[in-house]
């Protein structure tokens, strides 16, 4: 990351094959495309949500890759405050990870809105009571703080860097990167708590609503831990993947090795403080509301989304990534970390569609949900932009410092 | 989030709110102002040391040298 | 506002519905979606995605003939009094709770759509506009003038008629009046029951008869195990209906 270096020629896959890659995840993105165009052009009757389930599936995409995504702040953390040097190998990639997944979470958010064009009604009329309004402040300035962090890296680019002013603005941003990793890790807090807060403080929701301190539910420390702990796990899931397919290695293994320690060790703190949770819920918040605790857990979202949630995505690949030998082996190292990211993905998914297919009113009845191809469709293009983007990084930028001396 | 929007009321909660926000978004605008500055700064400083170096390298210009040794004494 | 005795008080504006009465007619239905221009969908029989400010929910006793018994809960919004679940949520100010008169109205020019206040509301009161609004063309002169349409992708809801206070009071200025006799400010479902089982009024004000109602053994609230404070109360003899209103762990 440093400047003063030259960046060494870098060994890259023809053209044509490159663009061969492109065009098949620009064909997901074009789908996608064409399916948000339907939902901002037609309307969300597009969609399969309807006065039951108002948030479905992008709300659980939103809420995943924004957890999955906090890679970026926690390593950027790590590295510029605590000096954790190893992070350096591949903290370029966490960047980059981290702003796709912002970016096309925001992007998903401004078509699951109804009224995308008052979307800054939430800045200018701003209720700062609403947790949803932490989010919308958060998320944006942190998306703006990732692309202040991504620029020096595309700055660092050879042709770029052969203008002087953007040589000298990626080595002056570099040098006072602390300062946003701290602003980052400030915004990041906030928004991942408040995330969990938006479904924690829904008190008239007794599947979602938590009590906890002050202001804040327990969901909103839930969140905060689950997406610190989750984010490293995608940032070695991702680089570990790029280092197949590109055939090269790009970090050190013991640097992977290390990150999947980290997410496994926050993991398990997490899986503790969640049963803690769970139980006083099940036992204390929910019966004072009039639910029993089995009442939750009918028709297709039944029992055995905690037994996934808490034991095969969560106990199982946190004590699998804490015993040494495991992590060594690439099969137990992705599959760990593969199983920590499905259970946040599972996590937030219980959180929104579960939340609301929960009648509350004793009249209503318990309903089921199913996203329209136009959702399936805007999600994957969030997957298809997001390989794009990555893939262009990685082939015009400089993401792994050590790749050069790890494949002399 | 600005005190001249229809119907805004300060209260507490505004206070703690915004503070923080305004308080996020300085530091970052001042950071980059910063950074620009510098950039600029630094760019202006490596094109006088190159023409000090090639006024230097290249005596044959006694005209442009004695103009940079002026400017460098005033 | 002030009473008719001339006490300054805020009003806290609330309905009584004796289901002991209600027939299930769906008058009050009707007349919700004539009064306040709530549009209807193509297809009427998706009830997910309908719209409907007050709803008819028909509720047995589980029973088998000749044991069996019905009940109708007409359902409006339950104009939360403590901590309105969807005021608290909405990141646009979009819903608003007067302090004046404890309702709780839809600012729908400022409604972004998000539908967080939907997540929150636990009795189905609140209804996205999937679609644009249309009317048959005929159907347009009888649009209410003092109610806007809704536009797609914006929620609305149950308002307690709010449109017919703002116009009541501006008759009581014109009269010289600071306050709002009992029959002046009413709901069109309230003034259309052809059986008269549903009142409205202030609960603040002992001299108003809704006031008198709640105090009833027969008053129950759905749902108060979750302490919203709805000002919409229900009226039953009987112990499984009030039973029904809420949930028992």
């Amino acid at each position: 990351m440093t400047s003063e270096h030259t960046t060494p020629k870098l060994e890259r896959c023809s053209r044509q094959k490159f663009l061969v890659w492109l065009s098949v995840w620009g064909l997901l993105l074009a789908w996608g495309l064409y399916g948000a165009f339907l939902c901002l052009f037609k309307g969300l009757n597009q969609t399969g949500m309807n006065n039951y389930f108002v948030f479905g599936l992008w709300i659980t995409v939103d809420l995943a890759i924004i957890a999955l995504g906090a890679g970026a702040f926690f390593s950027g953390f790590l590295f510029y405050i605590l000096k954790v040097d190893h992070l350096k190998d591949l903290i370029g990639a966490a960047v980059v990870i981290g702003f796709i997944c912002y970016s096309g979470a925001i992007g998903m958010l401004t078509i699951d809105i109804g009224q995308p064009l008052r979307g800054y009604f939430s800045f200018w009329h701003a209720n700062v009571h609403s947790m949803l309004t932490e989010v919308i402040f958060c998320i944006t300035c942190y998306l703006f703080v990732l692309t202040i962090e991504f620029t020096p890296l595309i700055l660092e680019n050879k042709r770029l860097s052969e203008f002087p002013l953007f040589k000298y603005i990626g080595e002056n941003l570099h040098g006072i990167m602390a300062v946003f990793a701290l602003v980052g890790t400030f915004l990041s807090f906030f928004h991942q708590g408040s995330l969990g807060g938006m479904f924690g403080v829904l008190f008239a929701r007794p599947f979602a609503y938590r009590t906890g301190v002050a202001i804040w539910p327990w969901t909103f420390f839930l969140f905060i831990l689950s997406a610190i702990a989750s984010g490293p796990a995608l940032t070695t899931l991702v680089v570990w993947t790029t280092q197949k397919v590109t055939g090269k290695q790009l970090v050190r293994r013991s640097t992977l090795s290390k990150l999947a320690k980290l997410s496994a060790t926050l993991f398990f703190v997490y899986l503790i403080l969640k049963a803690a949770d769970t139980v006083y819920w099940a036992n204390v918040t929910a019966p004072q509301m009039g639910f029993a605790f089995t009442r939750f857990y009918q028709g297709p979202y039944g029992m055995e989304l905690l037994f996934l949630e808490l034991f095969v995505f969560g106990l199982l690949p946190a004590v699998l990534l804490l015993i040494p030998k495991a992590r060594e082996h690439d099969f137990s190292l992705v599959i760990g970390c593969l199983f920590i990211c499905m259970g946040i993905v599972l996590n937030r998914f219980v959180m929104t569609v579960q939340t609301l297919s929960i009648p509350v009113l004793p009249f209503e009845k318990f309903v089921a949900y199913a996203p329209t191809w136009q959702e399936w469709a805007v999600a994957a293009a969030v997957l298809g932009y997001g390989v794009i983007v990555y893939s262009l990084s990685y082939r015009y930028l400089h993401l792994f410092p050590r790749e050069h001396e790890l494949n002399a | 989030m600005l005190p001249t929007t229809f119907e805004f009321r300060w209260d507490a909660g505004h206070m703690i709110f915004f503070g923080v926000f305004y308080a996020v978004v300085i530091a970052i605008f001042t950071s980059l102002v910063y950074v620009a500055v510098k950039s600029i700064i630094d760019v202006y400083r490596d094109m006088t040391a190159r023409n000090e170096a090639n006024a230097s390298e290249h005596p044959e210009h006694p005209h442009e040298a004695t103009n940079e040794a002026v400017i460098a004494k005033s | 506002m002030k009473t008719e005795s001339g006490d300054q008080r805020i009003a806290r504006y609330g309905m009584t519905i004796d289901v002991d009465k209600c027939t299930g007619c769906g008058t009050c239905a009707v007349v919700c979606h004539m009064e306040n221009n709530v549009p209807f969908t193509v297809d009427e029989s998706d009830k997910s995605r309908n719209m409907a400010w007050m709803r008819i929910y028909k509720v047995d006793n589980g029973l088998d003939y000749p044991h069996v018994r019905v009940v109708y809960f007409p359902r409006p919004c339950m104009q939360c009094d403590h901590h309105t679940p969807c005021v608290s949520v909405c990141p646009a100010s979009a819903t608003n709770y007067d302090g004046l008169t404890g309702i709780v109205d839809q600012i729908n020019t400022r409604c972004i759509g998000c539908r967080y206040c939907m997540a929150a509301c636990p009795y189905m009161v609140r209804c996205f506009n999937w679609w644009d609004p249309v009317w048959p063309k005929d159907m347009e002169k009888h649009l209410n003038p003092d109610v806007a349409p809704r536009m797609r992708g914006v929620v609305e809801k149950c308002t307690f008629c709010s449109h017919r206070y703002l116009k009541a009071k501006d008759k009581a200025h014109n009269e010289g009046r600071d306050y709002l006799r009992e029959d002046e400010y009413v709901p069109a479902c309230v003034e259309a029951c052809p059986v008269g089982a549903m009142r409205f009024g202030d609960l603040n004000n002992p001299e108003h008869a809704v006031a008198q109602l709640i105090q009833s053994p027969r008053a129950f609230r759905l749902l108060e195990n979750l302490h919203t404070e709805p000002k919409v109360y229900y009226l039953s003899s009987y112990e499984w209906v009030r039973k029904l209103a809420d949930n028992f762990a």
